[in-house]
């Protein structure tokens, strides 16, 4: 049964047909495809990805930050702090001169520097030496007070204070000042732990001084509110 | 002489157009659209349905370009998605239910050489119930055979046979008819 040449005719005309559409149909079809094309909602793979990895990093700063803290408050002891100027670390356990070297980490200018010499119990006494009014009275290293005669300082102590001032303009000047200096003995061991301790009483002097200046503000502010009502 | 190569053209044009090109895809659909809808109209007696029916092929056409392996013909392609959904439509909307008659019989050879008009070819195809309509349009037409046409309209083979038989009685009533009237003997 196949197709006689009627139909054959007729799928000639037929496939040969052409209707034009209406105008508007572009419109609609465009319409259509603007809406199918619409990106669809995915799940946030790499919002979900990011906000892993930044906890995994905020974490382990955490812990090592945990982990650290403690170290840091072991070594405190260690490090003495002179004026929030001038910071001496110094060995304790070792007694010999060489091995306490005090290091010096100050950003500011020797002029605002300031040396405490501190004043021996025994037989040392401590002299301070203000290093600021020194350099502002053309440079010169005074030694202010001296009540016992053996007072000398260590050369090796010295030796470290060019250190400080590599960077500095007034080293010649305080080279100069060293001879004088090197008669002076003093045990370094010695004047750390008195600095260590003198720190502390005057820490705990000001923060004892500070607790009841407050306890009496508020005993005063409460009185007086009692009194008002 | 600069020899273009038209393949290599549809080939770029399509690729454009499965990347969502709206250019590429309005350049399809102006080079398909008029045969399409004749195709369309071939199945849907309604022209503004016909059309919209066309459109819905086409947003078919352009979301699975990517689907498109160039083995055959590219308007192939597409008149199969248009046809498969005058089909669909017409099997969803007006519910057909092809009965298999066994006893039908073989039209005889019918060489009527005379022309006919295209709107009086279309005339007779409308005329024709939709069940008959489809399997003609597909053996005639579209050059399926009866085993296809079983498979597409989801009946027997038998059933496809018989339905085409009668559309082609009902088209040689027609079409005696028609040459009647233009003769005056009716």
């Amino acid at each position: 049964m196949e197709p006689n040449k009627l139909e054959k005719q007729i799928k000639n005309q037929l496939d040969s047909r052409t209707i034009a559409p209406s105008a508007n149909a572009w419109d609609r079809l465009d319409a259509m495809l603007t809406v199918a094309e619409k990106p669809k909602k995915k799940f946030p793979w790499l919002l979900v990805a990011a906000s892993f990895i930044g906890f995994v990093f905020i974490g382990t700063f955490l812990f090592k930050s945990n982990v650290i803290a403690p170290l840091a408050n072991d070594k405190i002891p260690a490090e003495v702090v002179v004026n929030n100027d001038l910071i001496i670390n110094s060995n304790t356990d070792n007694a010999t001169t060489t091995n306490s070297q005090p290091t010096i980490k100050s950003s500011q200018s020797i002029t605002q520097n300031r040396v405490s010499i501190i004043k021996n119990n025994n037989q040392n006494q401590v002299a301070t030496i203000n290093n600021q009014k020194k350099y502002e009275n053309n440079q010169e290293l005074k030694v202010i007070e001296t009540q016992n005669q053996n007072l000398i300082i260590d050369q090796n102590q010295i030796a470290n204070v060019p250190n400080l001032k590599q960077n500095q303009e007034h080293q010649t000047s305080i080279e100069s000042t060293i001879p004088e200096v090197k008669k002076l003995q003093i045990d370094p061991n010695l004047l750390l732990s008195q600095v260590d301790n003198e720190l502390k009483t005057e820490y705990r002097e000001t923060v004892f001084q500070k607790i009841s200046r407050n306890y009496k503000t508020v005993k005063t502010a409460f009185v007086e509110r009692n009194i008002q009502k | 002489m600069k020899i273009i190569n038209l393949h290599q053209h549809e080939n770029e044009t399509i690729q454009l157009a499965c990347d969502n090109n709206r250019h590429a895809q309005q350049s399809i659909y102006s080079q398909f659209s008029p045969k399409m809808l004749g195709v369309c109209r071939q199945y849907i007696k309604d022209i503004q349905l016909a059309e919209d029916i066309m459109i819905t092929a086409f947003m078919k056409v352009f979301t699975n370009l990517k689907n498109f392996e160039n083995k055959g013909s590219f308007e192939g392609w597409i008149r199969r998605i248009m046809v498969n959904e005058c089909i669909s439509f017409i099997r969803v909307q007006k519910k057909i239910n092809f009965i298999e008659d066994e006893n039908y019989f073989e039209a005889t050879s019918n060489n009527i050489e005379s022309k006919f008009s295209i709107e009086d070819i279309q005339y007779l195809i409308d005329q024709l119930p939709d069940g008959y309509k489809m399997v003609f349009n597909l053996y005639c037409i579209e050059g399926y055979k009866h085993q296809e046409i079983a498979a597409m309209l989801n009946i027997n083979e038998g059933t496809s046979k018989s339905q085409l038989s009668h559309a082609r009685k009902i088209l040689q009533q027609q079409i005696t008819k028609l040459k009647n009237y233009e003769n005056g003997t009716e």
